[in-house]
């Protein structure tokens, strides 16, 4: 190591985020200038948790480090999501002192699973959760064997890394057999997931036959088997029994837990039972998990929720150029009460000089929208005329839509007699758009109600 | 009509699924074979008037070679017959002498005389502009392989945006009544001209399935692809 190329990387990136303040993870790549090999030679806390997965990252990094918060436990975290070598070399900047010693109990990352082989050894986790494994961006990941091949060779060089793993997610459960794993998972909650149009586990990765499952949560996490080979779903440490209105019920050695509920949706399930397995393994009693979950929310720019003179408005992120993550949310719509208005805005293009890729329209199950409880569907962005015809394959018919370019139109086209909830789906870069158009929902509804 | 979607249960990716879908949409009366990787493709021993694969990973790709290693010479034969193959996205690279990357070589059904390089250090990412004789293709490739030594007539020429490799302008092969092209997604959905035309090569000489939707979704992107502002080349990651 050189020692004068890391100072100096130390030194310049903390006084960069002095000046340029905590979100801008500049710094970081100022850090990495200096010193290619930042990560690995910056001074690390004992506990080292990394989080990584295709879907539900951001969120269960988020809640962990809102629940070590509230027990004073100091950390360096990338709640932004930032989560690329900038991202990461800023955690480690603020991690440490100037004298390059940790300042922090613990670090707790968010980590892009792509470039795992490069960043995860440098970072050496204590502890690693995977969330899941599926299709995302083609114009970063391809296809889920790539991040799967990224980390596994990372972990062929961290053989002391605790791993806590979806034993439900047939994609990333058998990455390794080396390692000390924490599987959890969630029982039959008995929800209506139709087949994906897009099944990310098709043919055993074994023997390359079709598995069947006992039951399927959404995609193609469930408890899945291989009938010809018998590569099954690996028993739970930690499985979510019993989800109601307001609870869910973790079953593990000790006994089983009643935990208040995050969230009605599948997928935070999932990640709620991974928060609760990795802090029961920290040795936190039940109870305590469960008083600190009282007062965790969804980070805001994932969900927000408000009501309205009777009408519930719902802002759920749905990732674009994601068919895996854009699916699981559609299909989420299925399993909550009530007649719906859907508005997506899922374009991200900011100007001319780009043209978002609609590839991943057609990996998404739209067909999802066809359910009769969704009473209209409005589309906004640049790409509508794509949406349009997707929308129609999908077999909902033109009565039950319309689409425009100007996000502004959206007010005007809101009919909300007999409709109980309205969803703005957004992809994660129209982030301040989804706000506005909350905000002239929000306004409607109350000038209405007025007239 | 008789369609064959190969291996359509082994996740075809990046979109390609549009293609069967949009199929579908526009040959409600056809009858669609789904044949999956333990089974004998049906257009060896039946009449069938299109078949189609699409994007693969790179292991389930590697696994429809070995399942169509044994049927090369009928396949072949088909070709030469003038049954309609339609290949999207990786597809193409089956029909190759060889796929190469940092793991060694992967034996393809070499049907046609050309190899593919492939490098999980660099994925190319692409908006596609070309020529199919006079119809405006338009699309996107993403992809870690490049294609070399084709000599096949392409499928189109490129206006803008990359060919079967880096510096070659031509893109894909059409031979008699077989196209490949590295294009990816639903081709056909992107380009209602070029569906309209196999169609009616097919035989089917109907309006397309929601035609003024699909058109207009189009000419929108036809124009915005006109535009020079318009930045092609997306990334190399």
């Amino acid at each position: 190591m050189n020692s004068l190329s890391f100072y100096l990387g130390l030194c310049s990136g903390k006084l960069a985020s002095f000046l340029l303040g905590k979100d801008d993870d500049r710094p970081g790549l100022l850090a990495r200038k200096f010193d290619i090999d930042f990560m690995a030679h910056a001074g690390k806390p004992q506990h080292v948790l990394l989080v990584t997965g295709t879907n539900g990252k951001s969120s269960i990094t988020n809640m962990i480090n809102d629940m070590y918060q509230d027990l004073c436990v100091k950390t360096s975290c990338n709640a932004n999501g930032k989560n690329t070598f900038a991202g990461q070399s800023l955690v480690m900047l603020k991690a440490n002192s100037l004298f390059n010693k940790p300042c922090v109990d613990m670090i707790v990352m968010e980590a892009d699973e792509l470039h795992a082989d490069e960043t995860f050894p440098q970072i050496t986790p204590t502890h690693l959760i995977i969330s899941n494994l599926g299709r995302d961006s083609m114009y970063k990941n391809a296809n889920p064997e790539i991040p799967y091949r990224s980390l596994k060779k990372a972990l062929d060089k961290l053989k002391d890394t605790v791993l806590f793993l979806n034993g439900d997610d047939p994609l990333s459960c058998f990455i390794s057999d080396q390692h000390k794993r924490i599987y959890y998972g969630v029982a039959d909650l008995g929800l209506k997931s139709l087949p994906s149009i897009s099944n990310d586990y098709s043919i055993c990765t074994r023997c390359g036959h079709q598995p069947i499952y006992k039951y399927r949560n959404y995609r193609h996490i469930g408890a899945f088997e291989c009938p010809n080979c018998g590569l099954k779903a690996p028993e739970k440490d930690y499985l979510c029994t019993d989800v109601n209105d307001t609870t869910i019920t973790v079953k593990e050695k000790a006994g089983s837990f009643v935990y208040p509920k995050i969230s009605d949706t599948v997928y935070n399930i999932y990640n709620q039972t991974a928060i609760i397995a990795y802090f029961r393994e920290m040795g936190y009693e039940a109870a305590k998990i469960a008083e600190l979950l009282k007062k965790i929310r969804l980070p805001e720019f994932r969900e927000e929720q408000l009501t309205v003179n009777g009408i519930e408005v719902i802002r759920r992120a749905m990732k674009g150029q994601n068919a895996s993550a854009a699916g699981s949310v559609l299909q989420s719509l299925i399993g909550e009460e009530g007649n719906k208005l859907v508005i997506l805005m899922e374009d991200e293009m900011p100007d001319e000089t780009t043209l978002e890729t609609i590839c991943w329209i057609w990996d998404t199950d739209f067909e999802y929208l066809k359910d009769d409880k969704i009473r209209k569907i409005i589309v906004s962005g640049r790409r509508h005329f794509d949406h349009n015809v997707r929308l129609l394959t999908a077999g909902i018919e033109r009565s039950r839509m319309v689409h425009f370019e100007d996000d502004r139109e959206i007010v005007n086209n809101l009919d909300v007699k007999g409709i109980d909830k309205i969803y703005i789906l957004y992809d994660v870069e129209a982030f301040s758009r989804s706000k506005l158009v909350l905000k002239e929902v929000k306004e409607y509804l109350e000038k209405i109600h007025e007239d | 009509m008789k369609i064959e979607i190969l291996f359509s249960e082994m996740g075809i990716y990046y979109g390609d699924y549009g293609n069967i879908v949009y199929l579908t949409k526009c040959l409600p009366d056809a009858q669609f074979i789904y044949t999956d990787n333990l089974s004998r493709p049906a257009f060896l021993d039946e009449e069938v008037d299109l078949v189609y694969l699409g994007s693969l990973s790179e292991n389930k790709q590697k696994l429809a070679i070995e399942r169509l290693l044994p049927y090369r010479d009928a396949i072949k034969e088909k070709i030469e017959e003038g049954v309609f193959f339609l290949f999207t996205g990786n597809a193409i690279e089956i029909l190759g002498n060889y796929i190469s990357d940092d793991e060694g070589k992967t034996k393809a059904l070499g049907i046609f005389d050309f190899y593919s390089r492939r490098s999980f250090a660099r994925r190319l990412n692409y908006l596609v502009m070309g020529k199919e004789e006079d119809i405006i293709i338009v699309g996107n490739k993403s992809q870690y392989s490049e294609l070399y030594d084709l000599k096949e007539k392409p499928f189109m020429e490129i206006i803008n945006g990359m060919g079967n490799n880096s510096t070659d302008k031509s893109e894909g092969i059409h031979y008699r009544n077989l196209y490949a092209t590295y294009l990816l997604g639903p081709l056909l959905v992107l380009n209602p001209l070029f569906a309209k035309k196999l169609l009616q090569q097919l035989g089917h000489d109907k309006p397309l399935a929601y035609e003024e939707d699909i058109m207009a979704a189009y000419e929108k992107r036809v124009e915005e692809m006109n535009n020079p502002k318009l930045i092609y080349k997306l990334s190399e990651h």
